[in-house]
């Protein structure tokens, strides 16, 4: 709980800082928040998906059964969910 | 539907509108309050409060604690400090506009008084002299 102020100047501190909360919880709203799931999506799946099809046509290509697409997807797979990360992490923080 | 909102301070009344919702906080955190809330009571921490007018028009206001008692479609804050403000960034501003001007009259306030206290010393004075 917020102590009580004791002077007019912290009263005034308290209540902008209150205001700013109230203004940043507004600029990540609900569209905001669905925008970000949304790119988030995109950036797991579709290196993944790339990394699974370049994997195929490499299989494909050499012979080598399924080796390179699970190769390829892993990569892509692990890629996707860093670079989704960093970019939660950077949104949620700025 | 709307609900009754009423801000008074020691001297006077800050604010009385008819607001769709009003947003405040307490010793638990923010709340919000809907017209046919139950009756209820809390002391405020001191704090801004959100409130949307009936044209669907969101204000502001900042209270130092006070007293919310929300009751029959109808909540009033009773607190020591308040005012209101069109805008989020404006809250602070306002606020501290108000307790300057506040201050700058209670200091007049008090020299004029002093002053008054010698005039009349000196007067009580006079009249002894002359007695």
């Amino acid at each position: 709980m917020t102590p009580h102020p004791s002077d007019d100047e912290s009263f005034v501190r308290e209540v902008r800082r209150q205001a700013e909360l109230v203004r940043q919880g507004r600029r990540l709203g609900v569209w905001h928040s669905l925008a970000l799931a949304g790119a988030i999506g995109w950036m797991v799946s579709l290196p993944a998906v790339l990394g699974a099809l370049l994997g195929r046509w490499l299989d494909a290509s050499f012979d080598t059964g399924i080796f390179w697409t699970l190769l390829l997807l892993g990569l892509g797979l692990t890629l996707g969910c860093a670079s989704a990360w960093r970019y939660a992490q950077r949104e949620l923080k700025g | 539907m709307s609900l009754e909102l009423e801000i008074l301070v020691p001297d006077g009344v800050v604010l009385h509108t008819q607001v769709r919702s009003l947003q405040a906080a307490d010793a638990t955190g923010r709340f919000g309050v809907l017209p046919n809330h139950e009756a209820f009571l809390t002391l405020l921490v001191p704090c801004v409060l959100l409130f949307q007018e009936e044209d669907g028009r969101e204000r502001y206001a900042a209270a130092d604690g006070g007293l919310l008692t929300v009751a029959h479609r109808r909540a009033a804050l009773v607190t020591r400090e308040a005012v209101v403000a069109d805008d989020l960034e404006q809250v602070g501003d306002v606020l501290a506009a108000m307790l300057q001007a506040r201050q700058a009259h209670e200091h007049s306030a008090r020299t004029e008084f002093a002053e008054m206290q010698t005039a009349l010393l000196r007067e009580l004075r006079k009249g002894e002299r002359a007695r």
